[in-house]
């Protein structure tokens, strides 16, 4: 028996010690790059590892073209000539010199730009900026608490839609309206009507972002595909992801899937969006001075039909039900899948390899010309108990000043609010992308919805999917199950009609 | 009589008076416990009486265990107390068998056991959360060293998807769990073993006994008691398990490895379902205190 229990425990730590050996080997571009991709995305770093010499995600800085340090943002700030606006929010911010504003924000939002970008506003006003990068899974518990809580918490945080429907008609943001000029007003209608509630505007874009297509052009090339004529309709999206699978080891089953995307509970819904509003779905309509989910449509059943197709036939990894967006881009990065859907916004944690090789195209709709879009802007909006809102408001004026728009812009690529600097030539050069979202804007549909709990309500929608994906309900069953929740267990924030109405159309 | 100058006077006497000492001394420690422990627990069981979703003042209403009720009716919270009994009982039963096992072969003495007995502690103490990435890409269907190996022994195909199939994605988050935990259970099971006597198994021995005689008739009975330590201790730690179903899938695919801590979590974090979340939490603890009753009321009948 001794024999026998040493032999197990020699097998085990054998075992134990070839796992890992292999799984560094076989794993180590993956690992490494997920490792930095999670640490990019959340802005903090939760688990420190060595990047490996493959991985082709950076931890910070990684920008295309033109890869640089964050210094050399400070470089660019102090080289523009600052427009009336930027300087009238330089001159308002010197006031409260010696005085120190919080702000509260995502990862996403600030990238790597926002640090220093406002190290240079803190230089130039002497006005103390304690800038706080969380996580999403931070920021999503603590927003709400700083927005609605009477006691004072930050100056400035990142909002969304959700936020704004939810505490703004409860006048738990400042109206900014009073101290934006022409000049800030004349941002992307879009970017401006999703901030706008009853005709007040309660929070200002640092960064606009949509869901955009994402295509490795060498592999397209490689299974025959014409990288410059990417698909239009969805019928040529299918193609596309049709071809773009492959037996790679001919044993009869796909290997390499064709295509990817984020539908997990957690942070799927926008994706998921995309696909219901290629099918003409809209997640609510009105209804006199109201409005009512409509979830349990025959649009809604097509778009989770398209999806169950797509697992089943083998030509969507079913990774899309539990890897976060994070993942995803690590396996694109890696050149694991060839076709993705995510936010422009992470072309900027992409490294020059890869996005050389990347093309963009506008997510398509069932016939030509149209299109699907959903919105994830990084906003600045102020709290209501905010300490010192004026200070608050001029940093907020300042990072959305066009010349800073810019430089982020041609920093890391990320897209500019103003419709102005999409024509500008050194803006396309550096964001090809925006040609086709300029194609989606219009047809943008409102990432999440207008009743208390949104973010519960979207959660509900991807446990639905995935039942009718992995085959636990019908697509019928799915779909009634989700439209009862909503009606039973969702109440419809009132006032929110017209403001739903413009998404609508 | 006395007054009260020197009733104050006689009660400062702390050298004279060590239970006030003792008292004095401690005083700081049990405010830092209550403000930081007990007012935060108290707070939410009072949360969790009423039905606020966001945490707006005065936003609330009174409404004794409607949210425990709701809880209890939920569909999902008791598809994830399913999920989470399965994931505590199995994970504990495998790490009971595994640890038994290997303790008692390091229990033995051959060349390197030190070694041995140093490396099998590794696994638990690495970080939870560097143990769920590293699994997490070792499962993964299209470059994991799991399907690597299994295409390669020929014991499937093709690559297969682990952690977003409804069926195996558990399983691998207690494969995990197991890994993870399997050396806590060693440490204490070994520890029992080595206060068992020699004489015991050559006693054993001369009246005839067979190992496997020798291991259920005297070895068992003596490490019952640091045995029932790890089962329970490992329950609770497995029932507050947050960190692998987090990394690994998020709960998915659909709630099928949403433990009750992350359920909870989203409900209290994403959803702001602040009460219901409280209710959770307090059907959770007492989940846990269940356990801890059962522990207390053995070791009381093993005392007496």
């Amino acid at each position: 028996m001794k024999k026998y229990l040493i032999w197990l425990l020699v097998m085990m730590v054998s075992v134990s010690i070839a796992l890992f050996g292999i799984s560094c080997k076989g794993n180590a571009a993956t690992s490494g790059a997920e490792t930095a991709v999670q640490t990019t995305a959340a802005g903090t770093t939760a688990v420190e590892s060595e990047q490996p010499a493959e991985a082709t995600l950076e931890t910070a800085g990684a920008h295309g073209a033109e890869v640089k340090s964050a210094p050399e943002v400070t470089d660019m700030l102090t080289k523009v000539t600052p427009g009336p606006d930027m300087q009238k929010a330089i001159d308002d911010a010197k006031k409260y010199a010696g005085q120190t504003i919080k702000v509260m924000c995502s990862g996403d939002c600030a990238i790597d730009s926002l640090e220093p970008i406002t190290r240079y506003f803190e230089k130039l006003t002497g006005v103390k900026v304690e800038l706080n990068i969380v996580s999403w899974d931070v920021l999503m518990p603590q927003g709400p608490i700083a927005i609605s809580t009477d006691e004072y918490s930050v100056d400035v945080i990142d909002t969304w839609d959700p936020w704004l429907d939810e505490y703004a008609p409860q006048g738990r943001y400042v109206d900014l309206s009073q101290y934006l000029s022409n000049e800030y007003s004349a941002i992307l209608p879009q970017l401006k009507a999703d901030m706008t509630i009853g005709g007040k505007q309660y929070a200002f874009p640092f960064m606009a972002s949509w869901e955009i297509m994402y295509y490795n052009k060498d592999l397209v090339a490689k299974v025959g595909l014409d990288p410059n004529k990417p698909p239009t309709t969805m019928d040529e999206l299918n193609n596309w992801i049709k071809t773009l699978s492959l037996d790679t080891n001919n044993d009869g089953k796909i290997d390499r899937y064709g295509f990817l995307v984020d539908l997990t509970v957690d942070y799927g819904a926008p994706n998921f969006q995309m696909f219901y509003k290629a099918f003409d779905g809209k997640p609510c309509a009105v209804d006199g001075d109201n409005l009512k989910m409509t979830l349990n449509t025959p649009e809604m059943k097509s778009a989770m039909n398209e999806i169950k197709w797509l697992v089943d036939n083998g030509l969507l990894s079913s990774d899309a039900l539990t890897g976060s967006q994070w993942d995803i881009t690590s396996m694109y990065a890696n050149e694991q899948v060839p076709l993705f859907l995510v936010w422009d916004m992470y072309r900027s944690y992409m490294d020059k390899k890869i996005l050389d090789k990347t093309g963009f195209f506008a997510f398509p709709g069932q016939t030509k010309g149209t299109y699907a879009s959903t919105n994830g802007h990084e906003n600045f909006g102020i709290p209501i108990t905010a300490k010192n809102k004026e200070a608050a408001m001029a940093y907020i004026k300042f990072c959305g000043s066009k010349e800073v728009q810019k430089i982020r812009t041609l920093w890391n690529g990320t897209s500019p609010d103003y419709p102005d600097l999409w024509k500008d030539p050194d803006v396309l050069a550096k964001c090809p992308h925006l040609t086709e979202i300029a194609k989606e804007i219009q047809f943008e549909t409102p990432r999440t919805w207008p009743v208390n709990g949104s973010l519960a309500l979207v959660g509900e929608m991807m446990k639905e999917l995935q039942n009718a994906v992995v085959g636990t309900k019908t697509i019928d069953q799915a779909c009634a199950d989700l439209q009862k929740t909503a009606d039973n267990d969702y109440k419809i924030i009132p006032g929110l009609a017209s403001r739903y109405a413009d998404f609508l159309k | 009589m006395i007054s009260n100058k020197s009733r104050i006077r006689e009660f400062l006497n702390l050298e004279a008076h060590e239970s006030h000492l003792a008292g004095f001394l401690i005083a700081p420690v049990i405010i830092a416990v209550f403000g930081i422990l007990i007012m935060p627990l108290l707070f939410s069981l009072f949360v969790s009486f009423t039905d606020t979703r966001s945490v707006l003042p005065n936003s609330y209403h009174f409404v004794g265990l409607a949210e425990y009720i709701k809880a209890i009716k939920n569909e999902d919270f008791r598809f994830s107390l399913v999920i989470t009994v399965i994931f505590v009982v199995v994970t504990n039963f495998c790490k009971l068998v595994f640890g038994t096992l290997v303790a008692l072969a390091l229990k033995e003495r051959f060349k390197g056991r030190s070694i041995a007995r140093s490396l099998i502690i590794i696994p638990w103490a690495t970080p939870l959360i560097v143990t769920g990435i590293i699994w997490k890409w070792m499962f993964n269907n299209h470059v994991g060293v799991i399907n690597f190996l299994l295409t390669k022994l020929g014991i499937v195909n093709h690559y297969i998807d682990i952690l977003s199939n409804r069926y195996s994605a558990l399983p691998a988050i207690i494969l995990t769990d197991m890994w993870q935990g399997t050396p806590f259970f060693i440490i204490l099971i070994l520890a029992g073993l080595q206060t068992i006597p020699d004489d015991l198994y050559e006693a054993a021995g001369i009246d005839g006994a067979t190992s496997i005689q020798k291991f259920f008739n005297v070895t068992l009975p003596l490490v019952r008691f640091p045995m029932f330590v790890a089962i329970i201790l490992g329950s609770i730690f497995s029932i507050n398990q947050f960190d692998l179903a987090f990394i690994m899938t998020r709960g998915g695919p659909i709630n099928y490895t949403r433990l009750l801590t992350l359920y909870d979590w989203t409900q209290a974090f994403k959803n702001l379902n602040i009460a219901y979340a409280s209710a959770v939490s307090y059907l959770i603890l007492l989940l846990s205190f269940a356990i801890a009753a059962i522990y207390i009321i053995f070791v009381q009948k093993s005392e007496a």
